[in-house]
């Protein structure tokens, strides 16, 4: 624990350190490991084992040039279908063979692109061996808590040289959150509603029960938080009745559940949430956890719990976040897409909480 | 001795005749050439495009430099990084599997034995998940999945001496419980993992692959694979006899406790080793031991060695489907499940259709 | 050869012999006779060391060679590898068979004549065939007592004959010690020096063939009347069974 903290005030420091710095075209930073990169000067060719490093990187360089290969699921999660694909079309046409199953890389795959960096995950050794083996530069990113995402645009900001567009991102975070954490301090720490991420409805019911997403920015409680630190936990419908949770929230991965489902299921009837039709699918922005618009999920769930005022203009909100990060004109379509309205429909006044 | 028998017993031998004593002494030496032929064109195959003679090249210019190095060093690197240790991988965990698969067959006096059915495979296959599961890497993995490996057998050996007598049946079936248990603790070890780190480790690390192959794993599962190999071959003559059964065996004069114990360990640390280095790669030693079978006949002083060499040869050309077929990295455990269980179907209706074999 | 006394064997737990004694000197060939399940296999088991007595002494003064009497392998070795196998003893924990063996092994195989047979696979060989290969075996592990368990009890007539036949010829010419059970007391008679009569766990009559081989002890034995019969026109005898003697009425 000590090694990470230490990698992130190293972290920060050399940003603060090399931020002014941006004109030269050397970079030296630290990855998640804690080992020294230097570029001399902005890779042209770089290949992404991490699946959503592709979104990062491009969101942070301004273009996908640079972006030489990714993983296979890469593409087909994000750049085959959906608002990634729509609003960066050029990204299916990068090569996909860098890795597939899981995170296990494809060396000579990833060699025959001649790549000058490669990003891949910390977690298992046998992740990055292979591709230091053979020479080439890897920039280790760790997995996932929420200091560890932001981190993934500072370190893109090192590899691209754009370390203002970095900072031009995580400002915009910092500041929604910063809003956001003034309208939550005012509320009544004692009633905060209670909130459930359920992702599977079957036989049993899953729910999240320790995710990486910091509840108390939206001012809401989780009632299947344990200490256990498993992120899910199964649970049957008594348990559910127990916690008898003030809003149900679906995650925008699980893609075969919505809130009518919630609201025909027979036995689900008895549950506030569902009476009260507090069930809401998450808008697309939260699609991929790592990804730098994720911050808008705080808002908008503070928005669910608490009323429109705690999202103030999100649609504009919306447009004007994708239009910084990825360069994007989102059409009103895209933006009710993005907010998955046509799912939430049925849940509780959504459409005039997000006008 | 009358002529009349002299004759019965002459014409029987036209008509029945025991397997492969044609030119089996050459059976052995055929397949070392093979599997050296393999090898060599399988150091020239991959995503990565070079040529035969880039290859040659490289490889000899180690030994003695032949021309003045043409290549890209990176050409060198594939070859010489990525290539070779998982060749060389292949062909030990090959000839491993396939030796200790071909002498527990002989030990079990059943034909149908695969190293897994003594629980190892499973045991192993916890302990590196607990491993996993636990934050330890490395060594310390290997040596968890070394333990459990052994440690299950060992339970497997137990469960299944009554009075110091081992039924080979009751054996099997051990075996085949203790996997279950293990096979179910591993379940509930993922269910426990987080899903972020520990558990797409897990399921890498089980799913058998030697892609990431480097020259340390080869050692290690080669300091695994190779005493234990040398241990099965010098007691070759003592499984034919054991194979007999326990009563028999022991009427001869064999050892035969001591002999099932050195067998049974030196299979546990080859799987052991295997499972450590590079997960769980079934049907291998399974299989290979009847087509070697089919091949010198089932005396297991040729037979060791032959399933071995056999095994060898399978392994790398599997590991080249795997990492030639399509982008991904197939992992060997399922190509090797693929072709295993419709061989294993055949071997099955084969054996059935001659009278089955004689169990306990 | 073989001293046995006061003799106590356990199998699973029941005491199937008490107090057995028995000596049988060198060269000398005894037949081992009883009803099913009275211990004939146990006794062998014991006399092979397969099985330790629980109490009393054993001692057998030269190694042991035993021949089963079903032979089934799992595996398709030929003749030539099983009676290989009977080497055994003369190997070490890693030793293999070398030329001196291979030899020693074929040399028997001529002895039996059963040369032609020496390819072919052990299961796919009769009855009467694989019982020479096991007799192979026993003999090339070079054995001074040789333990047969039933050896004619799967034979047609002519094969039991050559067995008996080959049993004294191991006797005579190589002074080969040998103990065999079975179910016809005419092998005793025909073969047999001393004979060993089972009649329970407990009860045995013992000695010379002459002398413990009687129409008497034989009824008693098989709880049958058997009575003596001689052969027309022969100077041999046999014992044989009188079936149905009371009428042969079925009363269940």
């Amino acid at each position: 624990m000590s090694s990470r903290l230490g990698t992130h005030i190293a972290l920060a420091l050399s940003l603060s350190i090399l931020v002014p710095a941006t004109a030269l075209a050397e970079s030296s930073f630290l990855d998640h490991r804690g080992k020294k990169i230097t570029f001399a000067k902005p890779p042209e060719r770089v290949v992404t084992v991490v699946r959503s490093a592709p979104i990062v990187y491009r969101a942070v360089d301004e273009k996908a040039d640079h972006i030489v290969g990714m993983n296979k699921d890469s593409l087909t999660r994000y750049f085959t279908k959906g608002i990634y694909a729509e609003m960066l079309p050029e990204m299916a046409k990068i090569n996909a063979s860098a890795a597939q199953d899981g995170f296990v890389p494809n060396v000579e795959a990833i060699l025959a692109e001649k790549p000058d960096a490669v990003i891949q995950w910390t977690h298992d050794e046998k992740l990055i061996e292979p591709l230091e083996r053979v020479g080439l530069t890897v920039v280790g990113w760790q997995c996932c808590s929420e200091q560890d995402r932001l981190d993934y645009v500072t370190l893109s900001g090192y590899m691209t040289g754009r370390n203002d567009r970095a900072q031009a991102i995580l400002k915009a975070q910092s500041e929604t959150l910063k809003a956001l954490d003034e309208k939550v301090g005012k509320l009544d720490k004692s009633a905060l509603p209670t909130v459930l991420h359920i992702d599977k409805v079957a036989d049993q019911i899953q729910v999240i029960a320790n995710g990486s997403q910091d509840l108390s920015l939206s001012g809401v409680t989780n009632p299947a938080a344990d200490n256990t630190g498993e992120w899910w936990r199964t649970v049957d419908f008594e348990q559910l009745l127990v916690w008898n949770p003030d809003i149900i929230i679906i995650p925008a991965y699980a893609t075969d559940l919505d809130p009518q489902k919630f609201f025909d299921n027979p036995v689900l009837a008895s549950l506030k949430a569902v009476k009260e039709k507090r069930v809401y699918k998450q808008p697309v922005f939260a699609r991929t956890p790592d990804a730098p618009e994720i911050f808008l999920t705080s808002e908008w769930l503070a928005a669910v719990a608490h009323g429109a005022a705690f999202a103030p203009d999100f649609k504009k909100q919306i447009v004007d976040t994708y239009k910084l990060i990825y360069g994007a004109d989102l059409s009103a379509e895209q933006v009710t897409a993005i907010l998955e309205s046509e799912s939430n429909t049925p849940a509780n006044q959504y459409a005039e909480l997000f006008r | 001795m009358p002529s009349s028998s002299a004759k019965a017993a002459a014409g029987e031998t036209t008509e029945i005749r025991s397997r492969a004593r044609l030119g089996s002494g050459f059976v052995l030496p055929a397949l070392i050439c093979l599997l050296v032929a393999v090898t060599l064109y399988s150091v020239t195959i991959g995503r990565y495009d070079l040529s035969v003679a880039d290859v040659a090249y490289i490889l000899i210019d180690n030994v003695h430099p032949l021309v003045t190095p043409y290549w890209d060093p990176v050409q060198e690197i594939v070859v010489e990084q990525v290539r070779v240790p998982r060749i060389l991988a292949a062909i030990v965990i090959g000839f491993g599997l396939s030796m200790s698969g071909a002498a527990l067959q002989g030990l079990f006096r059943n034909p149908l034995v695969d190293p897994g059915i003594i629980g190892v495979t499973s045991g192993a296959g916890f302990g590196g998940t607990l491993a996993i599961l636990l934050g330890l890497q490395g060594y310390l993995l290997l040596t968890m999945a070394f333990l459990f490996g052994i440690g299950s057998v060992f339970l497997v050996k137990l469960l299944s001496t009554v009075r110091g007598r081992t039924s080979m049946l009751t054996l099997v079936l051990a075996g085949v419980v203790i996997s279950a248990f293990f096979s179910a603790a591993i379940s509930i070890a993922k269910l426990l993992a987080d899903p972020f780190q520990k558990l797409p480790a897990i399921t890498y690390w089980l799913m058998g692959s030697i892609a990431s192959s480097n020259y340390l794993d080869v050692l290690l599962v080669a300091a695994a694979v190779v005493p234990s190999a040398i241990a099965i071959y010098l007691l070759r003559f003592q499984i034919n006899i054991l194979s007999l059964g326990e009563e028999k065996a022991r009427a001869l004069g064999a050892k035969v406790l001591l002999v099932q114990w050195i067998v049974l360990v030196a299979s546990a640390l080859i799987s052991a080793g295997v499972v450590a280095t590079s997960g769980i790669i079934g049907w291998v030693g399974l299989v290979i031991p009847h087509v070697a079978r089919a091949l010198v006949g089932a005396d297991h002083q040729r037979l060791l060695p032959v399933s071995g060499v056999l095994g060898a040869i399978y392994l790398l050309l599997v590991d080249n489907l795997a990492r030639t077929v399509t982008t991904a990295e197939i992992p060997l455990g399922i190509i090797t499940a693929l072709i295993g269980v419709p061989v294993f179907a055949v071997i099955l209706r084969r054996l059935h259709a001659k009278g089955g074999w004689s169990g306990d | 050869m073989i001293e046995a006394s006061d003799l106590t064997v356990e199998r699973g737990g029941k005491t199937i012999l008490e107090s057995y004694t028995l000596n049988l000197e060198r060269a000398r060939i005894l037949a081992v006779l009883g009803a099913n399940g009275v211990g004939k296999t146990t006794l062998i088991n014991t006399l092979i060391g397969v099985i330790k007595p629980k109490s009393g002494q054993l001692s057998i003064a030269g190694p042991v060679g035993f021949v089963p009497q079903l032979f089934e392998v799992p595996f398709s070795y030929s003749a030539f590898d099983i009676a290989l196998m009977g080497r055994a003893r003369h190997l070490g924990l890693f030793g293999a068979p070398g030329r001196k063996d291979y030899e020693i092994v074929r040399h028997y195989f001529h002895l039996l004549g059963i040369e032609p047979l020496e390819q072919q696979t052990f299961n796919s060989l009769s009855g009467g065939q694989r019982q020479l290969v096991m007799i192979a075996q026993a003999l090339a592990s070079e054995c001074e007592l040789l333990v047969l368990d039933e050896p004619c009890a799967a034979l047609d007539y002519k094969n039991q004959d050559k067995v008996l036949g080959l049993l004294e010829h191991l006797r005579d010419k190589h002074g080969m010690t040998i103990v065999f059970s079975t179910h016809m007391p005419q092998h005793a008679v025909e073969i047999a020096s001393d004979a060993l009569l089972m009649l329970s766990g407990t009860d045995y009559v013992c000695g010379p063939t002459t002398d413990a081989l009687s129409a008497e002890n034989l009824s008693a034995l098989y709880d049958l009347p058997i009575a003596r019969a001689d052969f027309e026109g022969l100077s041999k005898h046999t014992y044989a069974p009188v079936f149905r003697h009371d009428g042969g009425r079925f009363d269940g």
